[in-house]
């Protein structure tokens, strides 16, 4: 008896799969991200990498928070073989008329100071991502860094990845920094590093190889172009170049 | 249940089901007399009062699916009669294939109205059936996942009766698919590595219809002696399955129209 009437009040109740949570909205990191506005001049180069020698401690732990973030993230394309980026969510449509989609949540235990030990005490990134048939929703990836231990850095705070086109990713980090308050993005374009840094002409991106930042070698997106930057070892003086056309300070 | 067939037919007193004096109740609002029996091997009904069937379909449980319905007529007027029926199954495929756990609950509901006037019966019907069937395994080392799947149908169910004589008649029924929609969702856990863990919740929806109209007439004979009735025809079109009626879409092909019972 008891299984029919289970059945009738089933069929008066939709059923309905847990509903996917709000995404934030990343419009502006979009924007901010999918154009500069300066252009490169002695000034301005000399600013950009003076900013980014000041910074430099801070830039290599947001390299490590993205890098465990896209690892995090390749949790989707691990499973059951779907491809990177979560490419591989989506639904192929079929004869018949389908519309699906859904969410996923990635739960990734930081590596901390000791990668070769798992401990939820080295705290979590827990991400989020809504998918549809084309793949993952607005190429958007959310979440939150729970006391996550990078290193010797402790990271809590809102994230935000955008997966632009399968070719960058740029993230967006709100919080503390090993109990500093910080707001920071930063980019993976094409295999290279990237900072969106404000000088007084506008806003460029600097790129970097975290590997091989002891050559003081950098490029430099303006509003036009992307130039290939090497600073001098006493930091002050430096040049950057693109199609025989010169910038130094 | 081929016993206690067996036993009330031999045990059943005075039967009258010809058409003046017990009309058809398959595709009618038309309910069994208070005490009748319809025994067949596809459907056993029994006439609690009046107004009320109570009944299973027998076919469903070879395949192990228990399942009832009820029948009642609500409303009564000068050749009209209106009915409701609503039934429950379930079948569980683990019982007739091992290790697969897939649960389905049917719940089919009609509303039917019958109009007699004559030598004829107008009826039309509207229905909807809820299927729902729900999946789930477990692996220590890959995870979990769940799946379920709702399957929605609406149809308009119009019949016409012509009775020829006390025992013989034409039935043309048919089915028009309203609607046959599908709704699924699934979750599944998976343990990445020891460091990740990936839940994904996914959902869709699917219309089932085709490109192309789901309906199927059927044109068939009703012969209604003292006790034993048989009904043979051709149908042709989107054929519905029984119990479930979801229709086959986009393939329409003939199917036989067969059914024997006794009324008793």
């Amino acid at each position: 008896m008891k299984r029919w009437i289970w059945a009738m009040l089933l069929a008066g109740c939709a059923m309905e799969a847990e509903p996917p949570p709000d995404a934030p909205d990343i419009s502006r990191l979009v924007s901010d991200w999918s154009g500069q506005t300066g252009e490169l001049s002695g000034e301005s180069g000399q600013a950009l990498l003076q900013g980014f020698v000041d910074d430099y401690e801070t830039i290599e732990q947001m390299v490590t928070l993205l890098s465990e973030t896209l690892l995090a993230d390749d949790g989707l394309a691990d499973d059951e073989g779907t491809e990177a980026s979560g490419q591989g969510l989506g639904v192929q449509r079929r004869a018949l008329s389908v519309e699906a989609g859904g969410w996923a949540r990635i739960t990734y235990i930081c590596p901390g100071a000791a990668p070769e030990v798992v401990d939820e005490a080295q705290g979590k990134l827990e991400l989020l991502a809504a998918f549809g048939e084309d793949g993952i929703r607005d190429d958007q990836i959310w979440g939150e860094a729970l006391a996550c231990a990078l290193g010797t850095s402790l990271f809590d705070g809102d994230l935000n990845l955008w997966l632009s086109d399968g070719t960058a990713a740029v993230l967006d980090f709100e919080g503390e920094l090993s109990g500093v308050k910080l707001p920071f993005e930063i980019g993976l374009v094409n295999d290279t590093f990237q900072l969106r840094r404000i000088a007084d002409e506008g806003s460029f991106l600097v790129g970097f190889d975290p590997e091989s930042t002891e050559d003081l070698s950098f490029e430099i997106t303006d509003a036009n172009r992307t130039w290939d930057c090497t600073l001098a070892q006493n930091l002050t003086s430096g040049r950057c170049e693109d199609e025989g056309e010169v910038v130094s300070w | 249940m081929v016993r206690l067939i067996v036993c009330v037919l031999l045990t059943s007193a005075t039967a009258h089901a010809t058409h003046d004096d017990a009309p058809a109740t398959d595709y009618t609002a038309y309910t069994l007399r208070d005490g009748e029996y319809r025994a067949g091997p596809g459907r056993f009904e029994w006439g609690v009062t009046e107004t009320v069937d109570l009944g299973t379909l027998t076919w469903l449980w070879y395949v192990r699916a228990p399942n009832a319905h009820v029948k009642w007529r609500f409303w009564d007027g000068e050749g009209w009669a209106v009915a409701a029926s609503l039934g429950v199954a379930s079948f569980n495929l683990g019982r007739l294939v091992p290790n697969a756990d897939i649960e389905t609950r049917i719940i089919p509901f009609e509303l039917l109205g019958s109009w007699r006037s004559g030598q004829l019966t107008y009826s039309l019907g509207f229905g909807h059936t809820l299927t729902r069937s729900e999946a789930g395994a477990e692996n220590e080392e890959s995870g979990s996942a769940a799946a379920a799947l709702d399957l929605s149908v609406g149809y308009l169910h119009p019949t016409l009766e012509w009775r020829r004589s006390a025992t013989f008649a034409w039935v043309l029924e048919s089915r028009i698919g309203l609607f046959q929609q599908g709704t699924g969702d699934a979750s599944s856990e998976v343990e990445v590595n020891e460091r990740t863990k990936v839940e994904i919740f996914g959902a869709a929806d699917a219309d089932i219809s085709g490109s192309t109209r789901l309906v199927n007439v059927s044109l068939g004979a009703l012969w209604s002696w003292d006790q034993f009735n048989l009904r043979a025809g051709l149908g042709y079109g989107n054929y519905s399955v029984p119990g479930v009626n979801i229709f086959i879409p986009e393939v329409r092909f003939p199917y036989p129209e067969l059914a024997a019972f006794w009324r008793f």
